[in-house]
């Protein structure tokens, strides 16, 4: 079954369709989200918005071949608002508080402590290219998938994933 | 490493995949979305498109109506009632309310209403209908309760709210709007309700057939029924507030105790199951909110309606003037008894009236401000509140179950009086005549070039110490609606500037005591002109200017501020009107942190990596109308950076990436965050823009100090500690919660601070204690008013460090009259050689307050070695002594300054 079936199943309600729908995609949708926020906790809340989304808006689906982009597409755009909405939420409480934030439980973790130093070096590439890395390693995206959901050539997104990648193993060159 | 080696190092950084619970979790939540039953989200679209187009229906017709149905008065005539009601008008005469669902006619006061078909709806209509003539509007609408839900073909619909409200002109009275009726009211279409509107708007003569409402009968047998009357007279009381309280106190006999501020406002307190003693619950908050407590009002008639009552709680009755009634806890709900009439007493109130001691009435544009204070019955517990005082002077003040108050009455223009007056239950108190005696103060009016009263005229004056030129005070007033002022003076010298938009300044001398009448001319804007250069004379574009001008001493009274920018040549303009303004500049995007007179330039332009930015001030400039100011010419210094590592070389890089805040160091503005950024990996940071000067490094609770220098500054923040524990104790007796401040010094210099909490135990542990000399401060502010300090030379960690709280006392005594409890402030200024004036923050500053006893003495008590400031906190002594405490009490004699 292709996703554009999936979907018209979701449509008419078949709970089974979604079942199917997670399984293939989950891993990549929640390992993207990890690596854009950082945090396991948010990647969960933001795979699960996704999906959730997804299915609220059932019926403005277009795709007939692959579901992936979308929901990719749809957690880079709910973790952008989550940084909005934390910005301004530093803005109310006030700089002092942050200093005093202690370190995420999570970040404790052999596991929470890997993705940090990741989060860490990502956070040094320009957006571009750590879209381009983290679509591509992490969202399983082919370059023309990239492509389309970027808006450029995809000789663009090639030698963004390629310079984002080069870029990222000198900023981990030392600790790999 | 190959690529596709990193490209598989990279995937393992990653989880693979969410936890089987939360697969679980997401899964049913798909389910709960797609299954048709609960498709929330659907139904809620609905909803609200239903509720958006009925909202719409609602009030388009309003809206027509006030927009084109002004031209057409008469038409309410013929207009229906909503959804089948109808109104009758009588005696067409003053007022004409129209709607396009109901007419209701004003006439000599009285609005007549008479359902018709369906009553319920015509009372239920909701929304403002629209008056023509003064466009009034009459809102009637009813109480939710479940009858609402017979709908419109009831035969007996029940109204049981009313609320008017009238709009005249474009100002809403002030209006008596509430009629609450004290049972469910059934109205048949024959019934006819009526009530008079009084011209300040109360709502008088409730009636339904011409009977008054309190002859409605109340069914009892569902609800706790009662009548509140007078004590006095018998005349029922209105709008009383009726409730049922329940004890907190764990056997349910403990006893609420209310204390009135003589407007109807409580304070409460209770016992609280969790504490012994009485707790209390805050101060002067409105009585119903509380407690989750039931509160109704009464009607007209003095009737009210409760919901029965429950075990444990008890019946309480307020009323504006009246004491409270307080029944005692029910125990048995059935016994107790609905239907009964409650007699309230009023208050114990005394009258008194204020003149001057030369007979003449209080300044009009005077301050009055009267403060009672009393114990609070059975608590060792005070409680204050304000008195009104109407502009003759006359004040009433209500207590309940008080002996004595103290009144204390604040006037502009008159010395402060403190008054005992004892209150005797049986007898009425006499009327107080208060003779206040008149104080130094300047007053007067100021009118326009065609004699018209001025209002809102900011004026600041200045006091001069004597004949010299030293500037002692400064005040501010504005003037009153009559153009009137009236301000406190300390001084003889006196220099008053006015501040008015579209008006020249007026500057000039003042007697105090003698009236000052000033004509303010008019004037025109005046155009200030300025250019902002860098450290190498080339414009500086898109910084924010801003004009700021404050009037008086105070920072937030009058304040106005005007914006600007520079241009691509750097140079801003201002039209403003003469009077003195602040120029400061500030990056665009920047948070304003006001520096009082730091003696730094300091300019951080707003970047990703550092978010803050101080302005800077240009200085003040006086705008006058005759006189055009040169261009303001500000050439900014070349700016520095820092270059920052976490840690020295030699203690290799940290594992993880932290904050680092950037504060001010200024003498009065200290520890204000100007830039917050993370550290890289390896520990480094970097701030850019920086004037030069000192500043603060922050990260965690450590406080290092830094100069930075034009162009690059390296720094090392040095973060080598030990731990200090121990404990703090007075007379052997532990001092806990108390802040403990550990403070690092370096060639006399503050270079970093840190502090922790004692337990209650008087035990304190702080592990990241910078090395080296190390003076400790314990400050317990709220329980003894003094900070002490003991010091340590730091190489080491620190266990059982025990600190003795001293037994040396300051004692202080004042030769000439001052007020009583008047305060005495002393500061620290040295401590073992540390000069502690650059611990610049005022609150490590004090080494304590005292208040003075009846005979001008003060005691300064727990003083450790050390050089003190002493000073008084407030007017009527300007005597500031420097002293040096050893180990024996010192006494001090201070005498009154010149005035």
């Amino acid at each position: 079954m292709t996703d554009g079936e999936l979907i018209q199943a979701i449509r008419q309600g078949q709970s089974h369709a979604f079942d199917l729908l997670y399984q293939r995609h989950r891993e990549a949708v929640f390992r993207y989200a990890c690596a854009l926020s950082g945090r396991i906790m948010d990647g969960e809340d933001l795979l699960q918005e996704a999906f959730l989304g997804m299915i609220r808006n059932i019926k403005s689906i277009r795709s007939t071949h692959s579901v992936l982009p979308y929901l990719l597409r749809s957690v880079r755009s709910r973790h952008i608002d989550q940084l909005r909405a934390f910005s301004n939420r530093a803005k109310a409480i006030g700089e002092q508080d942050f200093f005093s934030e202690d370190p995420h439980p999570e970040s404790i973790t052999m596991e929470g402590e890997r993705l940090t130093i990741l989060f860490n070096a990502l956070a040094e590439l320009s957006d571009v290219h750590r879209d381009a890395v983290l679509l591509k390693i992490y969202g399983g995206l082919s370059y023309s998938e990239i492509a389309l959901l970027q808006e450029v050539p995809q000789a663009t997104v090639r030698s963004r994933y390629r310079s984002g990648l080069g870029h990222l193993k000198k900023i981990l060159g030392k600790g790999v | 490493m190959t690529d596709q080696e990193f490209k598989s190092w990279l995937e393992d950084q990653v989880p693979k995949s969410p936890s089987a619970e939360f697969d679980q979790k997401l899964k049913s939540q798909a389910q709960g979305l797609l299954s048709p039953q609960s498709s929330t989200f659907k139904f809620k679209r609905i909803l609200l498109v239903v509720a958006i187009i009925l909202v719409v229906l609602t009030f388009l017709p309003l809206v027509i109506n006030l927009y084109l149905g002004r031209d057409k008065p008469n038409e309410w005539n013929q207009l229906k009632a909503f959804r089948g009601g109808r109104f009758e008008v009588h005696d067409a005469a003053k007022y004409e309310f129209t709607s396009p669902y109901s007419r209701l006619q004003l006439t000599e006061g009285e609005v007549r209403a008479i359902p018709s078909d369906y009553p319920l709806e015509v009372a239920f209509s909701g929304g403002f209908l629209n008056i023509e003539k003064g466009r009034c509007s009459v809102n009637i609408q009813r109480v939710k309760d479940k009858s609402m839900n017979q709908g419109p073909t009831s035969a007996s619909p029940i109204v049981s709210f009313v609320t008017v409200s009238i709009l005249t002109g474009m100002t809403w009275l002030d209006f008596d709007s509430e009629l609450h009726l004290g049972e469910p009211l059934s109205l048949s279409p024959k019934d006819v309700v009526s009530f008079n509107l009084t011209e300040n708007g109360r709502l008088q003569n409730f009636l339904i057939n011409g009977a008054e409402l309190a002859e409605l009968s109340l069914d009892e047998s569902l609800h706790f029924l009662g009548r509140i009357v007078s004590a006095e007279n018998g005349k029922p009381i209105p709008k009383a507030r009726v409730h049922w309280a329940k004890d907190l106190s764990p056997k349910n006999d403990g006893k609420v105790i209310y204390l009135s501020d003589g407007k109807g406002r409580r304070g409460r307190y209770f016992r609280s199951p969790f504490e012994k003693g009485i707790r209390d619950t805050g101060l002067w908050f409105p009585f119903d909110a509380q407690l989750g407590i039931e509160a109704t009002t009464v009607g007209t008639a003095g009737y009210f309606k409760l919901r029965k009552p429950k075990k444990g709680e008890s019946l309480i009755i307020e009323a504006d003037g009246y004491k409270a009634y307080l029944s005692q806890v029910i125990q048995k709900v059935d016994k107790i008894e609905s239907g009964k009439t409650y007699k309230l007493s009023r208050y114990h109130t005394i009258e008194g009236q204020v003149a001057l001691i030369n007979g003449k009435p209080i300044h009009p544009a005077a301050e009055v401000r009267f403060y009672v204070t009393h114990k609070i019955p059975a608590t060792e517990k005070t409680a204050r509140w304000s008195v009104d005082v109407n502009e003759e002077g006359r004040f009433n003040i209500a207590t309940d179950d008080v002996k004595e108050v103290q009144l204390l009455t604040s006037v502009t223009g008159c010395e402060d009086q403190r008054l005992n007056i004892q209150l005797n239950k049986d007898q009425k108190a006499t009327p107080l005549k208060l003779i206040l005696a008149p104080r130094p103060a300047t007053f007067g009016s100021i009118v326009t070039t065609d004699g018209k009263p001025l209002q809102g005229v900011d004026i600041t004056i200045r006091e001069f110490d004597g004949s010299s030129s030293r500037e002692k005070r400064k005040r501010g007033v504005k003037t009153n609606s009559k153009g009137l002022f009236i301000s406190n003076v300390s001084s003889t010298s006196l220099e008053l500037e006015t501040f008015k938009e579209g008006f020249k300044v007026w500057k000039g001398k003042a007697d105090p005591n003698q009236s000052l009448n000033i004509t303010l001319q008019p004037a025109i804007k005046q155009i200030v002109e300025g250019l902002v250069v860098d450290s190498k004379g080339h414009p500086v574009k898109n910084l924010g200017v801003s004009a700021t001008r404050k009037a008086g001493g105070d920072l937030a009274f009058g304040k106005v501020e005007i914006e600007s920018q520079t241009q691509e040549d750097g140079r801003f303009k201002f039209e403003l009107y003469p009077g003195r303004y602040l120029m400061t500049l500030h990056p665009k995007y920047s948070k304003e942190v006001t520096l009082y007179g730091a003696p730094y330039l300091t300019i951080v332009p707003w970047s990703k990596e550092n978010r803050l930015s101080l302005p800077f001030s240009i200085g003040t400039v006086e705008v006058t109308s005759d006189k055009k100011l040169p261009v303001l010419r500000v050439n900014l210094p070349e700016m520095g950076s820092i270059q920052g590592f976490e840690t020295s070389p030699a203690q290799g890089r940290p594992l993880k990436q932290s904050n680092i805040g950037l504060l001010s160091y200024g003498i009065r503005d200290w520890g204000t965050v100007i830039a917050y950024l993370k550290t890289d990996l390896q520990g480094k940071f970097v701030f850019e823009n920086l004037a030069p000067g000192r500043y603060g490094l922050s990260k965690d609770q450590h406080i290092q100090l830094i100069e930075v220098e034009s162009g690059s500054n390296e720094v090392f923040l040095d973060t080598k500690t030990a731990v200090v524990a121990g404990s703090v104790q007075r007379d052997g007796k532990p001092i806990g919660v108390s802040k403990v401040i550990f403070g690092r010094w370096e060639k006399g210099e503050l270079t970093h601070t840190t502090y922790c909490r004692t337990n209650a135990q008087g035990e304190f542990e702080h592990t990241k204690v910078p090395l080296g000399r190390v003076s400790v401060l314990i400050s317990d502010q709220r329980v003894t008013g003094t900070t002490m300090m003991t010091k340590l030379d730091l190489k080491e960690n620190v266990r059982g460090l025990k600190i003795d709280w001293p037994k040396v006392q300051i004692k202080i005594k004042a030769q000439k009259s001052l007020p009583k409890n008047s305060r005495v402030k002393v500061k620290f200024l040295e401590f073992d050689g540390l000069v502690l004036k650059r611990l610049a923050q005022p609150h490590y500053l004090t080494a304590g307050t005292a208040q003075s006893d009846d005979q001008l003495n003060y005691v300064l008590k727990g003083v450790s070695p050390g050089r003190y400031l002493v000073y008084f906190d407030g007017e009527g002594i300007d005597e500031r002594i420097e002293i040096a405490v050893e180990d024996q009490d010192v006494t001090l004699q201070l005498e009154n300054s010149s005035d």
